[in-house]
C-alpha cells in the first residue's frame, strides 16, 4: 500500500474537495429547515471526515468513524426522526432559538479550540503520506501504555450502555401505566 | 491493483507518469469488477427465481431461453425501458439519491474482498472492518428510501429493513471476529492466507464452526432472504421500501440486494477459505488467478463456502 512516488498535489486536491464538501455538508447541518435533511446532511459531514481521516493515513480510525457514526449515529437520529408521531409532517422545522448568541459562542469556542492545537501542536513536515497500518499499534497502545484509561472508559460505557436500558424500561412501563389509566 | 500499477509504471510503461498508470488500472480493474458484477447479479436473479419457485412448488420464468434463463436479459431491458416516476409530494432529492447510497454501499464492499491472492481492488490493512462500516451506506440509503417515497408502507418497510440489517450486523460482526482473531489480522488476504487447503478456520475447532453458521444465518438476514424477508412482507406492506420505485431505480435496489448476497457468500470464504480448494487446484492447473475465482464461483453464489 505504500505508495513511493509523489501525489502530493492529487492528496492535496483530494483533502481541498473532501474538506470543501464536509464544510458545506457542515452548513447545511446548520441551516437546513427539514430536519431529515439535516441528517442527511450530518451524514455527509461525518463520511467528510472519515475520507479526512484516511487522507491523513488513519485507516483505523476512518474506517471505525464510518462504522460508528454512518452505521450507528446516523441510523440511531434517522430511526428517532422518523420514530416520532409527526414524522410526516415536513412542518416540524429545525428552528434556531437564538441564532445571534448560538453563532457568537461557537465561534468563539471553536477559535479557542483551534488556537489551543495550532499551538500545542508539533508541526512537522512529511514527505508524502504513507499509509502504514496503525491498527496493531493502536491495540499495542490500548493493552499496553493505555490500559487504566482503555479500562476506565469501558465501564463508563458500560454504565451508560445499564443506564440507557434502565431508562428505556422504566418510559415503556410509565406509558404502559398511562395507557392503562386512560381506559 | 496498486502492485501491477506499480509493476507496469517501472516496467513496459516505464515513461508514463506513475500517477497515470495507476489510474487508467484501477478504473480498468473497477470497471470490470463493476461489469462482472452487474451480469452476476442478473444471473442470480433467474437462478433465485427458478429454485425458489422450485421449492415453492411453482414454475418461475422458464419462457425466455432455455429454461428461461434470458429472462435476466429481457427483465433488465424492460426496466431500462420504464418510466422514471417520482410520485408526487415525494422529496425528489432523497428519492433519487436513496438508490445510489444503497448500491453504493455494498459495490464498495468490492474493494476490499479478494477474487484472488493477487486480484484485489486494495489489500487494506483494516479489510474486514471496512466491510463491516461500509454496509452501514446500505442502512442509510433504505430509511432514505423509505421516508422520501412519502409513503407509509414504503416508511415502515425500509425501517424494517434498516432495523433487521443493524440487528444482525452485531452477530455477523462477533462471528467475524473469531477469524480474525486466529489470523492476528483484519485484512482479507491475511486471512485466506493463514489458511490452508484444508485446514480451514471453520473446522479449526467448535467454536469456529459455531461462529461460521451463525455468521452464514446473519448474512441471510442482511441479505433479505427468507426466512428473514419479514421486511419484504408482501401481503402487508407490498414489499417495502422500494414500493414507489419504478424502472432502474427499482432495478439499482435489487442489483444491490443480488450483490449483498453475493459479497456476503464470499466473506465466509474469509472462515471457511473455499481460496485455499482453488489454491491447490491452480497449483495443479498451474493456470491464471481466473481458475481459483471461477472455481469458488458456485460457493459464492450459493452462500454456502463450505
Amino acid at each position: 500500500m505504500t505508495s513511493g512516488y509523489e501525489i502530493t498535489g492529487i492528496a492535496a486536491a483530494a483533502w481541498l474537495a473532501t474538506a470543501l464538501v464536509t464544510m458545506v455538508a457542515a452548513v447545511g447541518v446548520a441551516v437546513l429547515r427539514n430536519i431529515v435533511h439535516a441528517a442527511f446532511a450530518l451524514l455527509v459531514v461525518l463520511l467528510g471526515v472519515a475520507g479526512l481521516y484516511a487522507l491523513a493515513g488513519a485507516d483505523l480510525i476512518a474506517v471505525l468513524q464510518i462504522l460508528l457514526y454512518v452505521g450507528g449515529v446516523v441510523v440511531l437520529l434517522l430511526f428517532a426522526v422518523m420514530l416520532t408521531s409527526r414524522m410526516g409532517d415536513p412542518e416540524v422545522a429545525s428552528q434556531p432559538l437564538a441564532p445571534l448568541r448560538a453563532a457568537l459562542a461557537v465561534t468563539s469556542l471553536s477559535a479557542l479550540l483551534a488556537y489551543g492545537l495550532i499551538v500545542s501542536t508539533r508541526w512537522r513536515d512529511v514527505d508524502a503520506p504513507h499509509i502504514v497500518g496503525t491498527t496493531a499499534d493502536v491495540g499495542e497502545a490500548f493493552l499496553g501504555r493505555y490500559l487504566l484509561p482503555f479500562e476506565v472508559i469501558s465501564v463508563l460505557l458500560l454504565a451508560a450502555v445499564v443506564g440507557a436500558v434502565v431508562i428505556a424500561r422504566r418510559d415503556s412501563r410509565s406509558e404502559r401505566e398511562i395507557g392503562e389509566r386512560r381506559r | 491493483m496498486q502492485a501491477l500499477a506499480d509493476r507496469l509504471a517501472d516496467g513496459a510503461l516505464a515513461g508514463w507518469p506513475a500517477v497515470l498508470v495507476s489510474a487508467v488500472v484501477i478504473s480498468l480493474y473497477a470497471l470490470l469488477v463493476f461489469t462482472f458484477f452487474s451480469v452476476t447479479a442478473g444471473v442470480l436473479s433467474w437462478v433465485e427465481r427458478r429454485v425458489a419457485a422450485r421449492m415453492q412448488s411453482r414454475i418461475g420464468p422458464n419462457r425466455v431461453g432455455p429454461q428461461g434463463f434470458l429472462q435476466w436479459l429481457a427483465d433488465g431491458l424492460k426496466t431500462f425501458l420504464k418510466e422514471d416516476l417520482v410520485p408526487d409530494g415525494a422529496d425528489a432529492l432523497l428519492f433519487r439519491a436513496a438508490p445510489y447510497f444503497v448500491f453504493t454501499g455494498t459495490f464498495l464492499t468490492l474493494v476490499a474482498l479478494p477474487f484472488s491472492s493477487h486480484v484485489i481492488a486494495a489489500d487494506l490493512n483494516v479489510g474486514l472492518l471496512y466491510v463491516m462500516a461500509i454496509t452501514s451506506l446500505v442502512v442509510v440509503g433504505l430509511l432514505m428510501a423509505g421516508w422520501a417515497s412519502n409513503n407509509k408502507w414504503s416508511i415502515i418497510g425500509g425501517m424494517r429493513s434498516a432495523a433487521q440489517i443493524v440487528s444482525y450486523e452485531i452477530p455477523a460482526a462477533l462471528a467475524l471476529l473469531v477469524p480474525v482473531m486466529l489470523a492476528g489480522s483484519l485484512s482479507t488476504q491475511q486471512i485466506i492466507a493463514r489458511q490452508g487447503a484444508i485446514d480451514w478456520f471453520v473446522f479449526h475447532d467448535p467454536f469456529t464452526f459455531v461462529s461460521f453458521w451463525i455468521f452464514l444465518i446473519s448474512a441471510t438476514a442482511e441479505g433479505n432472504r427468507a426466512p428473514f424477508d419479514i421486511p419484504e412482507a408482501e401481503s402487508e406492506l407490498v414489499s417495502g421500501y422500494n414500493t414507489e420505485y419504478s424502472g432502474m431505480r427499482f432495478l439499482f435496489f435489487f442489483f444491490a440486494e443480488w450483490e449483498t448476497y453475493s459479497s456476503s457468500a464470499r466473506s465466509p470464504r474469509l472462515h471457511s477459505s473455499a481460496d485455499g480448494r482453488s489454491r491447490s487446484f491452480r497449483r495443479e492447473a498451474g493456470s491464471t488467478d481466473f481458475s481459483k475465482y471461477w472455481c469458488s464461483f458456485p460457493n459464492r453464489s450459493f452462500g454456502c463456502s463450505c
